[in-house]
């Protein structure tokens, strides 16, 4: 691509920039878009259109390279490194990426569950989703945050269109950041913009009130809750997770500092950060990590990919038996 | 004098490679202060030192006084006045940062703490220890005990209820320019009669020394009664105070002015609707509740004795919290946006003057002078009317040209030297020097000024302490 | 991207710095802050403006300490907050996609 990006924008953003331009995904590995949902007979067109997004399906492979060249004692390697190692390989027309990634990928696969999981809840709240299957494209919002402006805009008139063929007019979505990118970014560059978009966890909060379902955890819980920064500050939604939490039966819900939840939830650093600056990322982690270890829970719950692997590198990292739970898997098991 | 390279190595290798920056965008983001117009080129520091330790500190001023390089000393450089931008060339910006020791000697009843220690770590600490700061800054949530203690100010809260902050402070360690140490004051409540040098430093505005610790004298919480007060006209705030006073009550720990005008974008960010008026504020303070209730009444009498619409005391939790921060996050006014994309502040005043003309005042700052370019744009009054310390505040839309902004920023300069001239008093807030120094020259005289230089220039004969702030460079009218 | 229009980007940030109070109130909520200024919003804004308007520093370190950022908010919303809502977060994003253009612009020019 472009030499004098090489030079100033981040290796790491121009890779994945490349790869949602050319391959509809973060890290250009080609796979069918919803392996995940094989036998849930998810129809192509409903009322309600889940977009599940790469972040879940994706951060298997991308956990199982980095933690293969951390291992290998190449720490300064983010997402951006790895990324375009495969890049590298595939110019001699390798496919490493696809390869290695499928070897690679971590064995503990806890983030396409999540998918799996947010299709059961909202099914047994009484909503029957419809999912773009292989059609459904990349929100693009890293590429937004890279600055790449006019390709986050191309894509974004090129996925309204999609959507729009495809009868959508209501989205949930599942991974803060894309839920955000859809809702608030969007009609910015897409004209007449009239897609109707909620987060799950809106969704959800409204159903488990209405429908006065009471679910219920087998065994009494300590939890605590970690606010992505795309979901509290971004989408402005703290108060139905907790919601949602307290409506479980068994959770008891313990916090970090008052000035450091909700709408001031401190950053975990994964995410965007780790692409270009993994070092500092990793900091950022052990400083959250160890604030939400302060509160005595045994697990930590949230709802974004990136968060989830940054902090349960930071459980492994530190040999704690804190587990991180997406609040969608949680909720999937108690109801 | 070495190059700038040279410079922030022998830094380095003198308090620790860790605690020094020579690089760019580090000098720039602590040498720019929190006063327009932006930091020029030719004045970013060469060098950020973050000294960990006196000792530290003390290698550093001996450093800058035997090579002649200017330093300038930092809290979190939020003064307002123009005082932490450097001054000079190829100057070494001092921060206190990690000066953040905390000691306490609560059976002496003070605390010995760090110049670094920040104002809002500090307020919370001493609260959950049942002692209030005796002080409320608006910057507090980034500006440093060491800052405040150099000016000498307490911010929002009323001079005749606590004093001001060198009442509590029992001593200093400070840092001469030459790189001694010294130790003031005293470890009991009762100070030195006479020869205290604790005053040499505590408002000084970092002329003669860097204070480097200081032992801060507690105080209990008070109980307290908060009441919110809303009037047609600036002149009935005035006089509702001014009768609470002249009534013999005992001072309110605060009492503050929020013109209506003003109070717009911060109610509006709160969800509190409209003001119904200019909106005052006022905390009565004293050991027992019933007397903090009482005091509460009374000011809710006089304030409805002097046209309030409405006027009480208030008990919800939330809507306290809401009506006080609406007025102690001042910089919230400047959240009304205009069609032209947002509003900047081009010029302040802060006087604190007589109580018995405290409604003259407000109707000069208003409407009473004759500066044209403060006329033309949108004009904020508040303050700390319960200590007789007025503001006001000119915005203009951002995309005004600096040149017009800059007219602006001179012209409010020269109404505040003006009030303060007229009533023969000065600012109370935020230090006497830099900006304020041709208003200092004429309240004061030239003797006093040269006085002052000759003292500097004792303490400090190669001036490299803050240079130009006490001679008022880049300020000349 | 014509010149103009790289002008106009320039502007909208440099205004946009123009109502930041340097308060740093932004400094402490930073999670990227580790004990330098530069390490915050205060600190990127300062360090593009300058930029912008003196050519200070140089592209490459601007990019490193403009990409450092999470892109979290948490200064943002501390910024509406307590401050003046000069939406910190907002136009450090602004000002990557001023240095993407920036460096699109240049591509062809050896």
């Amino acid at each position: 691509m472009s030499t004098p990006f090489k030079n100033v924008i981040p290796a790491g953003h121009v890779h994945i920039r490349d790869n949602v331009v050319a391959k509809g995904n973060l890290t250009g590995i080609s796979e069918k878009k919803d392996i995940w949902a094989k036998g849930l007979n998810l129809p192509m067109q409903a009322e309600h259109m889940l977009f599940a997004g790469c972040g879940y399906q994706q951060m298997k492979y991308v956990e199982g390279m980095m933690s293969a060249l951390k291992s290998a004692g190449k720490m300064g390697m983010g997402v951006g490194r790895v990324v375009g190692i495969s890049k590298a390989f595939s110019k001699v027309g390798i496919n490493l990426t696809n390869m290695t990634a499928k070897t690679m990928a971590s064995k503990e696969d806890p983030y396409t569950p999540v998918l799996v999981s947010s299709v059961n809840v909202l099914r047994k709240l009484g909503i029957t989703p419809g999912y773009l299957h292989e059609t459904e494209p990349c929100c693009g919002s890293p590429m937004y945050y890279a600055g790449f402006e006019d390709d986050y805009a191309e894509n974004a008139r090129k996925n309204y269109r999609i959507f729009k063929d495809a009868g959508a007019m209501k989205l949930i979505g599942i991974v803060p950041g894309c839920t955000s990118a859809l809702k608030y970014n969007y009609p910015k560059y897409v004209k007449g913009y009239d897609l109707e978009v909620y987060h799950i966890l809106e969704v959800i909060a409204e159903q488990l009130k209405n429908s006065g379902v009471r679910p219920k955890v087998q065994e009494p819980l300590k939890v605590t809750y970690h606010d992505p920064c795309q979901l509290s500050r971004y989408m402005k939604i703290t108060q139905e997770p907790r919601e949602i939490l307290k409506s479980i039966e068994g959770i008891e819900l313990v916090e970090p500092d008052a000035e450091q939840v909700g709408r001031w939830s401190t950053c975990c650093g994964g995410g965007n950060l780790e692409t270009s600056h993994p070092e500092l990322s990793e900091r950022m982690g052990d400083r959250r990590f160890e604030a939400l270890q302060a509160t005595g829970a045994s697990i930590i719950v949230t709802n974004c990919p990136a968060c989830e692997m940054q902090l349960s590198h930071q459980a492994k990292k530190t040999g704690t038996d804190i587990k991180v739970v997406d609040i969608l898997r949680l909720l999937d098991e108690a109801l | 004098m070495g190059t700038p390279e040279q410079i922030v190595a022998d830094l380095a290798k003198l308090i620790g490679k860790e605690n020094v920056s020579g690089e760019i965008y580090e000098r720039i983001s602590y040498g720019q202060d929190a006063a327009q117009p932006d930091l020029v080129p030719e004045n970013i520091p060469i060098a950020v030192v973050k000294p960990t330790s006196t000792q530290a500190v003390s290698e550093v001023m001996k450093y800058a006084n035997n090579n002649k390089i200017p330093v300038y000393i930092h809290g979190a450089g939020t003064a307002f006045k123009g005082s932490p931008k450097p001054k000079r060339p190829g100057s070494i910006l001092l921060s206190t940062h990690e000066l953040t020791s905390i000691e306490p000697h609560e059976e002496d009843m003070y605390y010995e703490l760090g110049a670094g220690v920040n104002i809002y770590a500090l307020e919370k600490l001493f609260l959950s220890r049942g002692y209030l700061l005796p002080m409320c800054i608006g910057s507090k949530f980034s500006s440093t005990i060491g800052g405040a203690v150099s000016i000498n100010t307490i911010g929002h809260m009323v001079d005749v209820c606590v004093g001001k902050i060198i009442d509590y402070v029992m001593g200093v360690e400070a840092v001469l320019p030459n790189g001694e140490i010294i130790d003031t004051g005293t470890r009991s409540i009762r100070r030195p009669a006479g020869l205290d040098m604790t005053r040499n430093f505590v408002g000084s505005e970092g002329l003669f020394g860097v204070i480097t610790k200081l032992r801060l004298r507690v105080l209990p919480e008070p109980k307290k009664g908060y009441v919110v007060g809303f009037f047609p006209e600036l002149t009935d705030v005035a006089h509702a105070f001014q009768k609470y006073y002249w009534s013999k009550f005992p001072p309110p720990l605060y009492g503050e002015l929020l013109d209506k005008v003003a109070a717009k974008a911060p109610f509006e960010l709160r969800g509190m609707g409209e003001p119904l008026g200019h909106m005052a504020l006022a905390i009565t303070v004293s050991h027992s509740q019933r007397e903090a209730d009482e005091l509460a009444e009374e000011m809710v009498k006089i304030f409805k004795s002097e046209n309030a619409v409405s006027a009480y005391v208030v008990h919800d939790e939330k809507e306290r919290k809401d009506l006080w921060d609406a007025r102690d996050n001042i910089l919230n006014i400047l959240q009304a946006t205009d069609e032209k994309g947002g509003l900047v502040m081009a010029g302040g005043v802060e006087s604190a003057v007589p109580l018995s003309h405290l409604d003259d005042v407000l109707v000069h700052l208003a409407s009473g002078h004759e500066y044209q370019a403060l006329k033309d744009a949108g004009t904020f009054i508040y303050g700390h009317i319960g200590t007789c310390d007025l503001h006001g505040m000119w915005v203009v839309p951002v995309s005004m040209p600096p040149e017009d902004r800059a007219r602006i920023s001179k012209a409010a300069i020269q109404l505040e030297s003006d009030i303060n001239l007229k009533w023969g008093c000065a600012s109370g807030e935020i230090g006497q020097t830099a900006s304020r120094i041709p208003f200092f020259k004429k309240r004061y005289g030239m003797a006093a000024h040269t006085m002052l230089m000759n003292l500097k220039r004792a303490v400090d004969p190669n001036n490299i302490l803050n240079p130009g702030n006490l001679e008022g460079e880049g300020y000349e009218q | 991207m014509s010149s103009s229009d790289l002008q106009h980007l320039e502007k909208e940030i440099t205004d946009n710095i123009q109502r930041c109070w340097k308060c740093r109130m932004c400094v402490a909520m930073c999670p990227t802050y580790e004990g330098w200024f530069s390490q915050s919003a205060a600190g990127r804004l300062m360090a593009i403006n300058l930029y912008i308007k003196h050519g200070l520093g140089d592209v490459k370190t601007l990019a490193d300490l403009i990409y450092s950022c999470a892109a979290c908010r948490r200064c943002q919303e501390r910024c509406r907050e307590l401050s003046t809502d000069c939406h910190p977060a907002d136009t450090i994003l602004k000002a990557r996609q001023y240095l993407v253009r920036k460096a699109d612009s240049e591509e062809g020019k050896d």
